[in-house]
């Protein structure tokens, strides 16, 4: 950025800013003036010793780690990128109080598979967010961020990001670093600023100087030791950490300390940043090329990669289809679809339905047909209830007190009975007079032979009853029950027609014999 | 180089504080005279690019300048290969602003209280083009020798150069105003604080509390 600019008036304000700096200085030597006053009484020779051995081994693993990353870097074609990385981790190892023995190791992997060194440090910045989130360490978290780089999600269901599997196998590598980055921005430098952080600042402040101390140790003893043999050197390791304690003071580390700068509070960090300027024009080319060609690299590499995502997806989508084409001879399949052109309930369509969704593997159709199966299950329980909690009915006739068909007859026979002998009886009362007044009627119930006029049993000379008072149209005295009334006519029964003719005949016959023929109706039945 | 004054950080903080009306009338004050360079640099942009460097437009049909094209290739902060800026007069005087807030302190100390700037990319080459080289960089390998002269020579440079970091303060548009301006402007400036610090110090005193009440 061009920075042409007129400042038309300015005022020193270095001075507070340098006392700032002088207080700090000065306060990080009390404290180191303290904290050697402290070793001193504390540790003896011994723990020193052991102290000092720690150191080593700590530079040993540190050394190694960073030159793995440097050749990993270097295998990648991104050699120049190297000191712009060490400082990278250096920095974010102070800012977040994050170990660099996590650091170049979740680098390595984000690098090794970007092949992009400045993304790499972003997707590192993302990895402690989400690491600082949700507990998990951040070499985890860049190995499953370096694996979905490569279109593996699955390592990112555990993180909670509101997102399910199929989601996430369907969104890009920048959709789903988005959505972390919205989940997780910022959880880092929160929990740097917390005290945890803030002991971890010191850990590895404290784990840095033990480092450092440690690299010098081995060149000390390396140069000690004749040789340089580092083996002979730890033998005598003793021998220096108790050298090593009478010349630690505070005024050498005070000294020590003014060369650096005091970016983050009480841990120095180097001055000037590194930038990818060479002193000279021809070295600055130079870096540039093998940034431009880097860059191309990873390009490449991730264009290989969506290409090859491509082609897995293709192939999984062709055997899908090839598996559609294969159920059409599928026999289950078409044994479902007779079964539901069928007479069938709606809970078995339902079931039927679903398998057929199972067997094309159609998932929404599944989810419908198991929700439909579900609710018909339920009404089908619902109902099995309610007809168990039904009682059966009460017999309604129980509490009637019913008489028995014989006993009706009985009672009626009787009532019959007695009926029959009140009315002989009231008929046999009465006067002769009155009997008159009634017309001849008699009574049929409880009558007898005698009171009815019946004088013999069968044979031809049975007299019948009288029938003085008989009515015929339902008024006056009806026949009894039984009783038939029959007529006989005698004599011949002549058709209208036949009795005309008949009559033709005789006149005709009159005529012809010369008789009178008189037309008076004794003449005519005469004649007939 | 800039003017040295003592105790406006102070004095503004103060304003803020107690006297947010004053604050405003300063500020106020000084972005009238700001207002005025920034007009006057503004005037100074041509509207194509200058010295008939037709190449250079951002609108220009046939071999414009990009960046391949351009010899002059630069990297922005991603690495990634940058276009060479190309002329937009609008661009450029949209570039040309003015601060009033006092910044961070700079490497020696110096915090600065109010300034203009030419920012955009095509406008800073404008601006200081020719100042190292006036007559081309002397060891271009151009096949043309005369074309590095002819892009920096895009009109005189005004203003003074002094020794040291930050003493060139010659240009062709902010510079250039500052300069014709002849420190009237400053003046100003000067002025609006002198009068703000009076007013507040007589507020301040028990005796102006007297009498107003």
């Amino acid at each position: 950025m061009s920075n042409v600019v007129i400042d038309i008036a300015a005022e020193f304000t270095g001075k507070k800013a340098f006392k700032q700096a002088d207080s700090a200085a000065k306060k990080l030597t009390k404290t180191i003036g303290d904290v050697a006053k402290g070793f001193g009484v504390a540790f003896g020779a011994r723990a020193l010793a052991q102290y000092s051995k720690q150191a080593v081994l700590a530079f040993a693993a540190d050394d190694k780690a960073a030159r793995v990353l440097s050749r990993t870097l270097n295998n990648l074609g991104l050699a120049f990128a190297d000191p712009a990385v060490k400082t990278f981790i250096s920095d974010l190892e102070k800012q977040y109080g994050v170990l660099d023995d996590f650091l170049r190791p979740a680098y390595q992997k984000l690098v090794t598979t970007t092949g992009n060194w400045r993304k790499s440090q972003e997707l590192l910045k993302t990895a402690l967010d989400l690491s600082a989130q949700s507990g998990v360490d951040v070499v985890s978290v860049a190995d499953d961020i370096a694996r979905a780089f490569a279109g593996n999600t699955k390592g990112l269901q555990k993180y909670g990001l509101g997102l399910s599997k199929a989601q996430l196998s369907a969104m890009s590598f920048e959709e789903v670093l988005a959505r972390i980055t919205k989940i997780s921005n910022g959880q880092a430098a929160l929990a740097a600023e917390t005290y945890t952080g803030k002991l971890d600042k010191l850990n590895v402040a404290a784990a840095n100087a033990s480092e450092t101390i440690g690299g010098a140790l081995i060149d000390a003893f390396a140069t000690f030791a004749g040789n340089g043999s580092i083996d002979k050197a730890t033998a005598k390791i003793d021998f220096f950490s108790k050298l090593l304690a009478t010349i630690i003071s505070p005024k050498l580390m005070a000294e020590a300390l003014s060369q650096v700068d005091f970016k983050f509070g009480i841990i120095p960090t180097m001055k000037t940043p590194l930038t990818n300027r060479s002193k000279s024009p021809a070295g600055t080319y130079a870096r540039n090329q093998a940034e431009i060609k880097a860059a191309a690299a990873a390009k490449k590499q991730q264009a290989d990669l969506l290409a090859s995502n491509k082609k897995t997806l293709k192939s999984q989508q062709d055997a899908l289809k090839l598996a559609k084409a294969k159920a059409i001879f599928d026999l289950q399949k078409i044994q479902i679809e007779a079964a539901l052109k069928g007479k069938i309930s709606e809970e078995d369509r339902i079931r039927l339905k679903l398998m057929q969704a199972i067997e094309s593997e159609n998932i929404d159709q599944i989810d419908k047909y198991t929700k439909m199966l579900d609710d018909a299950q339920k009404n089908t329980e619902k109902l099995v209830s309610t007809l168990q909690n039904i009682k059966p009915l009460d017999n309604i006739f129980k509490n009637w007190n019913i008489m028995s068909v014989k006993e009706q007859l009985d009672t009626l026979e009787g009532y019959f009975k007695s009926f029959a002998g009140s009315a002989a009886s009231a008929f046999a009362s009465l006067g002769a007079a009155q009997k008159a007044a009634l017309g001849g009627y008699v009574p049929f119930v409880g009558a007898t032979n005698a009171s009815l006029g019946i004088t013999s049993n069968g044979g031809a000379t049975t007299s019948t009853p009288s029938t003085v008072g008989l009515g015929t149209s339902g008024t006056g005295n009806q026949l009894p029950v039984g009783v038939t009334i029959n007529t006989n006519i005698e004599g011949s029964i002549i058709a209208e027609n036949d009795l005309n003719e008949a009559i033709n005949k005789a006149l005709a016959a009159s005529g012809w014999a010369g008789t009178a023929i008189g037309y008076s109706r004794q003449a005519v039945i005469t004649a007939v | 180089m800039p003017v040295e004054v003592k105790g406006v950080i102070a004095l503004r903080k103060a304003l803020n504080a107690y006297a947010p009306d004053l604050a405003k009338e300063l500020t106020d004050e000084i972005t009238k005279s700001l207002k005025v360079i920034q007009k006057d640099a503004r005037g100074f942009i041509p509207s194509m690019a200058p010295n008939n460097l037709y190449n250079w437009n951002d609108q220009a049909k046939g071999r414009q300048i990009t960046a391949k094209t351009s010899m002059f290739r630069t990297f922005n902060t991603e690495g990634r290969l940058r276009m060479f800026p190309l002329y937009n007069a609008a661009e450029i005087k949209r570039g040309i602003v003015y601060r009033t807030g006092y910044g961070k302190p700079n490497a020696r100390g110096f915090r600065s209280l109010f300034r203009v700037r030419n920012k955009s990319a095509a406008g800073a080459i404008y601006e200081t083009a020719g100042r190292t080289h006036p007559n081309g960089d002397p060891r271009s390998k151009s096949n043309n020798p005369n074309a590095g002269a002819r892009f920096v020579q895009q009109g005189p440079l005004y203003g003074r150069k002094k020794a040291g970091a930050g003493g060139d303060m010659r240009g062709r548009a902010i510079f250039r105003a500052w300069e014709q301006d002849e420190g009237k402007q400053l003046v100003h400036i000067m002025q609006a604080i002198e009068n703000t610090r009076v007013k507040f110090n007589k507020r301040a005193t028990v005796s102006s509390s007297r009498e107003s009440a």
